[in-house]
């Protein structure tokens, strides 16, 4: 769509005319979507030759025409196996020029809201590629459908005045006022024949301003965004959410929901990673691999949705993420009725609150270079070591099997990729070696799922793919001079190495480095080797513990652990322990072992990572022990899929983990929403 | 042993012009994988067509595997263990013989040539016939030549291709305003909340669910209320709306007793969960609503179940006379075109899954849809994802399928979602004498055998 020069005066078209032009455009090579009555009802369908839009006027299609820009389902990757090699290439991009003709307002405006979603740093081609393709002949309403439309109350212009490429206004005596808004327009109407009489601008303008009256504004946006933030920990959520059978009807028939899933399936040596919708509705949107689920109910799910819609995207993008077609009312199996949930939520809000979760700014962003049109395209990378860590955690060591993509390549402390096991599919790891140790880079990752447990097959000279580097870093140079405090738990020191091997290679800069990292045993404790070195190092302070050491039939044994090298900690009260530097491995609960420790705040920076519930106590003990918020730094682990800002599955309230994180500081997190 | 070789097939499919069908054979280890290997020692001579998969019994042959193999490029299926009585495993043969009728009905309703799909019962000492099955079975495919329906469908992520099925009728259409203006209906609706409260407060329920309207667009909404003053906000079903049997799979209700608002549609469901043990009788209270909106009180089982049967009059197996007479035009087309209808339904599905979730039934905790390892699923929305969704779901439904609608009247697409569950249902009927939740003493039809069950299809 390309912006209009100059208005042109509109002209009047018959409803004949009307039909002819649309197959005028498909003889012009163009592929035409249009209103199609049928037995049961309007639905958008391809025209096929002689095709006439049959459903036009008749209220609005059941579905809306998203696949037209956001396919339900989408290549974005071909791979092929010859033996043990892969090649991956890009799918053809789609060429075909596509109308939309005769499409309501409130489908119109989608592809112009999500623009700036899927042109976000990372630009996604498939979406961009589409609608550069799609050319709007948008249907003004005259009225609303039924007591579900509500485009008005979200700024959605029902005459369609200015939308899209042309703009048709049907007029009482049913014939049709055809206005080009942009040049495509013009192009578009040029092929409609032969130019009608023009009409009264006075009398068009006076029927679009009925138009716009005829459909009732049912509440304020700002009011309901305000409202949404006041009630965020209400019970409303849980109570209406009550009906809502978790299907993905509401996103799926939404123009606008644009969350997706990436998914491959092979058919025998070839194969497609592809995008499929998905939708926040699901419980399997954010679940982790643990089994630890962020939203674990309906009632978060729904409240994700109205707040995604009208909160957190008008906050980060300044639009409403919804277009007030009403179709999530309409369709929904179970009677789900966002409209009057954000009634009762607006009524009595303050619409002057303003934003009230701000941006983080803690972990600096990392500019985005996109070295290839297809974002999600991997890199291909020869594993050139294996390590086994621990029975479940192994180590790879990756290099370019396209040298020439190494060229170019960089990445940053703390920042994370998206692995892949050909066929199977992608994992989020961080890469867990140092930029300062250039030449490859490490993964390190735990047995979870289908993709970890492929990875895990793989051997030395084996292909995977990679993609990246993604998300901030955390921000090394800011803390030089100052004494560094990592703590880790688990598989979590991976994220934690290529921070910790960065601040040893640059061990002038910063003052003293203690290190606290525990795992359920001695055998779960990763990266073996190195922690010998570091514990032999006397320039770091590494404090090792277990939650308990199994004997050989992996019973508990704490009581004997003393006896093998990992004396318990005054449990009761770790503060009360007295620690002596040779004896660095104890039996303590990580967030005791902190406390044992008694790291002192003042000049120092600490950086935490582990699973959920570690991280939870350990930043009490160090809010305990006088750390402020801003001092201590942590990396989110949310369910990810494209990495790039785009599929909507990373989301903490506004925020877009895979962009704007992983890196978070502790006063952050508590400005978002508890749903990590 | 000498199963196939596989690249040998290949390599005499490229050489020769003659073509060379890709075979796969699920069998049991036990009987039929012992008798391949049997012919094998014995140096018997068959075509190298066939890719054998050992399972340790019939009963392990899912039909996810065939459907799988088909969409990755099998030409033919053939599955085979034990002859009756010889199980291993003592019945997991008559079990997979019930399935396979079953599902061969499901593929000769989907228009799929069922020479393609082929059952043997092959022992340890039968090598001979093994081998014999084999030859016949590879002749026979590469005189009918490549499988290829299902590999066009994986050409297919578009648009819908046809007309929406027209016994589709979307959502129930808007209601008259709660309390209603009838003082009739007003009574009636007033009766089943007070019966509610009352249970409420005398506690012999924990909670109940029924029926509200949603404030916009007065669509019928289920509701569950744990307490008596919210009593009120139940109304009375219609006779179109979902199943509120699904509650009971609710993962944030999960008090019982619970109390709940049931219509025939109910009470059907009810029996067929209660015949799998997913439900006791002593977990529900039924309040019981005819289909013209009579309130017919609190009542236990089977008084419910015998004041509501007059509400199945003119319905067959469950389904309504609109959807049998659908079910009836489609059975009677050709195979081919019988192929194309259900392609160009598929093809309209968008995978919400929102016919699953509406689905007393399809309650599973994890969903085959929703597990990963393995994917027996392609997760797409194209031709072979919709393909695999909406024939796996069918079959997971045979014999249990009440024929509510709910799954059709969810569907946003416009797929007549249980158009596949009525004519499978006429496969239980005429199989087996079965018809899903007649009564909660039925023994599910999945999960039970006869010994003489038929098996004329079996070679
Ligand atoms: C920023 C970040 C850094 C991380 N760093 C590390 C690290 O360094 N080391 C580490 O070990 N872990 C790390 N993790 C966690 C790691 O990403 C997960 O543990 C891992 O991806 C899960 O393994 P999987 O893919 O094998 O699991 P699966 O759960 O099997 O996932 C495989 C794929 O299938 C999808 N899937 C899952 N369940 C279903 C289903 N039921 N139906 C359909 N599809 C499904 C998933 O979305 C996924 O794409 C990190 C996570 C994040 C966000
Ligand atoms: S609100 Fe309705 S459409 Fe959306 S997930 Fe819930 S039941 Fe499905
Ligand atoms: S949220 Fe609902 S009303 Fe808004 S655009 Fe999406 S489907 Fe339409
Ligand atoms: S997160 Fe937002 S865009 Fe995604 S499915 Fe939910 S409401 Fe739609
Ligand atoms: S409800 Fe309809 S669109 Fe959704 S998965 Fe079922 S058949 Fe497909
Ligand atoms: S938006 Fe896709 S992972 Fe963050």
């Amino acid at each position: 769509m390309t912006a209009t020069t100059a208005s042109r005066p509109a002209t009047i078209l018959s409803r004949a005319a009307l039909d002819t032009w649309c197959a005028a455009l498909i003889a012009d090579g163009r592929r035409v979507v249009a209103p199609v009555a049928g037995a049961t009802g309007v639905d958008y369908q391809e025209l096929a030759a002689g095709g006439i839009p049959s459903g036009l006027g008749e209220g609005l299609p059941h579905q809306s025409p998203k696949a037209t820009w956001f396919p339900r389902t989408e290549p974005i990757l071909r791979l092929e196996r010859k033996g043990q090699e892969w090649t991956v290439s890009d799918p053809d991009a789609d060429q075909t020029r596509t109308v939309l003709f005769g499409v309501r307002a409130c489908d119109a405006l989608a592809p112009e809201i999500l623009a700036p979603l899927f042109g976000w740093d990372w630009h996604d081609p498939f979406f961009e590629n589409r609608r550069a393709r799609l050319a709007l002949v948008v249907l003004g309403c005259t009225k609303a459908v039924d007591e579900a439309c509500f485009c008005t109350s979200v700024g959605t212009d029902p005459s369609g005045t200015g939308i899209g490429d042309v703009t048709l206004t049907p007029l009482a005596e049913g014939s049709f006022a055809a206005e080009a808004n942009s040049d495509e327009g013009e192009r578009l109407l040029a092929l409609a024949g032969a130019a009608g009489a023009p009409a009264d601008p006075a009398a068009l303008a006076r029927t679009r301003a009925d138009a716009r009256a005829a459909v009732p504004v049912r509440f304020d946006p700002e009011q309901a965004r305000a409202g949404l933030a006041a009630r965020f920990g209400d019970k409303l959520w849980e109570k209406v959410s009550r009906s809502c059978l978790a299907c993905g009807t509401c996103a799926f028939s939404c123009p606008v929901c644009h969350c997706f899933d990436i998914q491959e399936e092979m058919c025998g040596c070839q194969g497609v990673r592809q995008k499929n919708w998905d939708a926040c509705a699901f419980p399997h949107f954010t679940l982790h691999t643990s089994g630890h689920n962020p939203r674990p109910d309906q009632g978060t799910r729904w409240r994700q949705r109205l707040n995604h819609k009208f909160r957190y995207f008008p906050e980060k993008f300044d639009r409403t993420l919804c277009t007030g077609c009403g179709r999530c009312l309409r369709l929904c199996p179970a009677g789900m009725d966002m409209l009057a949930d954000l009634q009762v939520v607006a009524e009595g809000a303050q619409a002057a609150a303003g934003p009230t979760v701000p941006m983080p700014t803690a972990g600096p962003a990392v500019a985005v270079t996109q070295a290839q049109d297809n974002p999600y395209r991997p890199y291909r990378m020869r594993i050139v070591q294996v390590r086994d860590e621990t029975p479940d955690v192994r180590t790879l060591r990756l290099e370019f099997a396209d040298p020439e993509q190494a060229t170019g390549f960089s990445f940053q402390v703390g920042q994370f990729g998206l692995y892949s096991a050909f066929g199977e599919g992608e994992s989020t790891f961080c890469i867990a070696s140092s930029p300062s140790r250039s030449g490859y880079i490490e993964c390190t990752f735990r047995q979870a799922g289908r993709v970890t447990r492929a990875l895990r097959r793989l051997d030395v000279g084996d292909l995977m793919g990679f993609r990246g580097p993604y998300g901030n870093r955390f921000p090394v140079e800011r803390w030089k001079g100052k004494h560094l405090l990592f703590i880790a738990g688990g598989i979590a020191l991976p994220p934690m190495r290529c921070v910790i091997q960065w601040c040893l290679d640059h061990r002038a800069d910063y003052r003293d480095i203690t290190i606290v990292y525990g795992a359920r045993t001695p055998r779960d404790l990763v990266y073996q080797d190195e922690l010998a070195e570091w514990e032999r190092r006397d320039d770091v302070n590494l404090w090792l513990g277990i939650d308990w050491k199994p004997r050989a039939d992996g019973k508990d044994l704490s009581d004997q652990a003393a006896a093998e090298g990992w004396p318990a900690i005054n449990q009761a009260e770790p503060g009360a322990t007295v620690l002596d530097p040779a004896q660095r491995r104890r039996t303590a609960f990580v967030p005791q072992l902190v406390e044992a420790v008694k790291p002192s705040p003042a000049d120092t920076v600490a950086v935490l990572c582990g699973p959920p519930v570690m991280i939870n106590f350990t930043m009490q003990v160090l809010k305990k022990v006088g750390f402020a918020p801003d001092d201590v730094y942590t990396t989110l682990e949310n369910r990810m899929k494209c990495g790039i800002g785009k599929c909507g599955r990373c989301n903490v309230g506004p925020v877009y983990v895979c962009k704007e994180g992983p890196v978070f500081t502790a006063a952050e997190i508590a400005r978002l929403p508890p749903e990590l | 042993m000498t199963v196939a070789a596989p690249a040998a097939a290949d390599a005499a499919a490229s050489a020769n012009t003659v073509f060379e069908p890709r075979l796969v054979a699920f069998v049991c280890k036990w009987c039929t994988y012992a008798g391949a290997d049997l012919a094998g020692t014995s140096r018997m001579l068959y075509p190298p067509n066939v890719r054998v998969i050992k399972l340790p019994c019939t009963g392990r042959i899912d039909i996810a595997f065939i459907i799988r193999a088909f969409s990755q490029g099998a030409d033919g299926v053939i599955v085979s263990g034990c002859h009756p009585g010889d199980c291993h495993y003592s019945a997991g043969n008559f079990r997979a013989r019930r399935r396979w009728t079953l599902f061969r009905d499901l593929l000769d309703i989907l228009g799929f040539d069922l020479r393609r799909f082929q059952c043997a019962w092959i022992s340890a000492a039968e090598g001979t016939k093994w081998a014999a099955t084999i030859r016949d079975f590879t002749e026979e495919m590469r005189a009918l030549g490549p499988y290829t329906a299902m590999r066009q469908l994986a050409g297919e992520r578009g648009a819908p291709v046809a007309p929406r099925a027209a016994v589709w009728h979307g959502r129930p259409a808007r209601r008259e305003p709660e309390p209603s203006a009838d003082p009739a209906t007003r009574a009636r609706s007033e009766a089943l909340a007070g019966a509610i409260a009352a249970a409420l407060t005398d506690k012999s329920i924990a909670a109940a669910v029924g029926w509200t309207l949603s404030p916009t667009l007065r669509r019928p909404r289920p509701l569950w209320i744990t307490a008596p003053e919210e009593a009120d906000r139940l109304g009375l079903p219609g006779d179109s709306d979902g199943n509120l049997a699904r509650l009971l799979k609710h993962p944030q209700l999960t008090v019982r007793p619970l109390g709940m608002v049931v219509r025939h549609a109910e009470m059907q469901a009810l029996n067929v969960l209660r015949q799998e043990s997913q439900v006791a009788e002593q977990d529900v209270v039924l309040f019981a609503v005819a289909r013209d909106g009579r309130f017919l009180g609190r009542l236990d089982w089977d008084a419910a179940v015998a004041a509501l049967a007059a509400d199945a009059e003119g319905r067959v197996n469950g389904f309504s006379p609109e959807v049998e007479a659908e079910v009836s035009r489609v059975l009677a087309l050709p195979s081919a075109e019988r192929w194309d209808y259900w392609r160009t339904q598929f093809a309209r599905c968008i995978k919400c899954y929102a016919c699953r979730n509406s689905c007393p039934m399809c309650g599973c905790e994890v969903c085959l849809a929703d597990k990963n390892q393995p994917q027996w699923f392609p997760t797409a929305a194209d031709g072979p994802g919709n393909f695999a969704w909406h024939v796996i779901r069918a079959f997971h439904l045979a014999g249990r399928c009440v024929g509510c609608g709910a799954c059709q009247a969810a569907c946003p697409a416009g797929v007549a979602v249980n158009l596949l569950g009525a004519a499978l249902a006429r496969s239980a009927a005429g199989h087996f004498g079965h018809h899903a939740g007649a009564s909660h003493q039925d023994l599910p039809l999945q999960a039970a055998f006869r010994t003489d069950d038929r098996e004329s299809f079996i070679k």
